[in-house]
């Protein structure tokens, strides 16, 4: 900025900091609406990403040690507690997966012989949660596994109570999650109960889903569970999502409001499942 | 806007641009660094901190365009929104170079308070910007983090002055 005979230069001191910062704005604006609006910049953040990998890794190291470590040094009394309690649910589980299977097999015969189209097993695969967004409210997740993996954009990403949200963007070792609470997604489902089939919609707001278009005179109550219905190709079928807690008449709408929370939370846990490849592909691998 | 440029001959105390380097280093891989989800709230931005320090001290290695780099490096490490943080990195920046001058005189509890104000000034760009791209609800919450910022302003200060006072002695 500063040349060496700053007297004889136009300007001695370089642009003026207001000019200066018209000039960052300007180029700010350019470069968020080149990413939101047009999703120009996606190859140049894959490749930042792979160059930030080591950092981030780097930089969990220390949390991942201490909880090894802690994890180590458990009293014997709470392993012993922790032993009985995951045997006794390994019976009740397995007890429940002989049921399982055996309706698996009608299942699959019943629909053998209403010529209708095989199921599909799900295949997923675990991956750690590597970081959350600055701002809290941005609702998307960044996971450690990548195309490297065989990640692809759109899988489903869910964790042991129901579905989380969907890949949106991948890098080669890492991957953004979107929310189902991000404000633009929608997941079409089905009501449990009676087999209602609606649109639930994300709201912005963390643990808060909505189902916009739904009349009022549509059979639902407190508590229903709502579950995928995978008509969009993009969600395996029958993934727990969410239970209504509000329904609200509305008064003049048109339509009822009725509020869900979902059941997965980024909150609980790390770890989180992707649903990897679609049914064909899962077929063919093995 | 001349008043907003540090002029003059660079301030005596001049650090090593290895210990500028480090420093931002080290608060870029704490801003990265993983957190209680629970309180993700009061996560303070240790970047934006320690850039507003280099800003007030160093104003002729750090100005508006580095705070805007490292904005923009802050968007990509943390996978949000790109030329977020670094649009409100910069505005931040200017505001301070306003006032460099007596921040420069002040001692660091004194600091605090105008801190705070331009932690709350990046903040509200920051949601102003996510609000013109989409997202529409905030909680309050989200201010909470201006709190912990300022908290961590003076421990801040004192280790980073630290830093920087051996370095003066050596040089010339």
């Amino acid at each position: 900025m500063s040349a060496s005979d700053s007297h004889l230069a136009l300007f001695p001191h370089g642009l003026s900091a207001g000019s200066k910062l018209l000039i960052y704005l300007l180029l700010s604006i350019a470069i968020i609406a080149a990413d939101t609006e047009f999703h120009a910049l996606n190859r140049f953040r894959s490749a930042m990403n792979v160059l930030l990998y080591p950092m981030q890794t780097f930089i969990q190291t220390p949390w991942l040690t201490y909880n090894r470590v802690t994890s180590f040094f458990v009293k014997q009394a709470q392993l012993q507690r922790e032993n009985s309690a995951l045997r006794q649910s390994f019976i009740q589980y397995s007890a429940a997966m002989q049921r399982y299977r055996n309706l698996e097999l009608e299942n699959q015969r019943l629909r053998i012989l209403l010529g209708m189209q095989q199921r599909t097993r799900l295949s997923t695969r675990l991956a750690e949660i590597l970081f959350v967004p600055h701002d809290p409210y941005q609702r998307l997740i960044t996971v450690n596994r990548g195309s490297r993996q065989g990640i692809q954009a759109g899988a489903a990403v869910i964790d042991e109570a129901g579905l989380l949200g969907q890949i949106t963007q991948v890098s080669p070792f890492s991957s953004e999650v979107t929310l189902l609470t991000s404000k633009d997604q929608s997941v079409p489902v089905l009501l449990q109960r009676t087999g209602l089939r609606t649109v639930i919609f994300g709201t912005g707001i963390s643990g808060q889903l909505e189902i916009r278009y739904l009349p009022h005179s549509a059979d639902i109550r407190i508590g229903d569970l709502l579950v995928t219905s995978g008509l969009d190709g993009v969600y395996p079928a029958g993934l727990a999502v969410a239970k209504v807690v509000q329904i609200d008449p509305g008064g003049s709408d048109a339509f009822a409001n009725i509020l869900c929370k979902p059941l997965a939370a980024v909150e609980r846990n790390r770890q989180v499942l992707i649903v990897t490849g679609t049914p064909s592909a899962v077929t063919g691998k093995h | 806007m001349q008043f907003a440029h540090p002029k003059g001959p660079a301030m005596p105390l001049s650090h090593r641009r290895s210990v500028i380097a480090a420093s931002l280093f080290i608060a870029f891989l704490l801003d990265i660094a993983p957190w209680p989800l629970e309180y993700i709230w009061l996560r303070p931005d240790f970047l934006l901190l320690v850039t507003l320090y280099w800003v007030i001290y160093q104003p002729n290695y750090l100005n508006i365009g580095a705070a805007w780099l490292l904005g923009l490096v802050l968007d990509l490490g943390d996978g949000g929104r790109l030329g977020q943080h670094a649009l409100a990195y910069a505005v931040t920046a200017f505001v301070l170079l306003l006032v460099q001058r007596r921040m420069f005189n002040f001692p660091p509890w004194q600091q605090a308070l105008p801190v705070a104000a331009l932690l709350l000034i990046e903040q509200s760009i920051s949601i102003l910007i996510a609000t013109f791209t989409g997202d529409t609800h905030y909680r309050i919450e989200y201010f909470a983090a201006i709190a912990t910022g300022t908290v961590f302003w003076v421990p801040l200060w004192a280790l980073l002055h630290r830093l920087r006072t051996p370095s003066t002695a050596e040089t010339k």
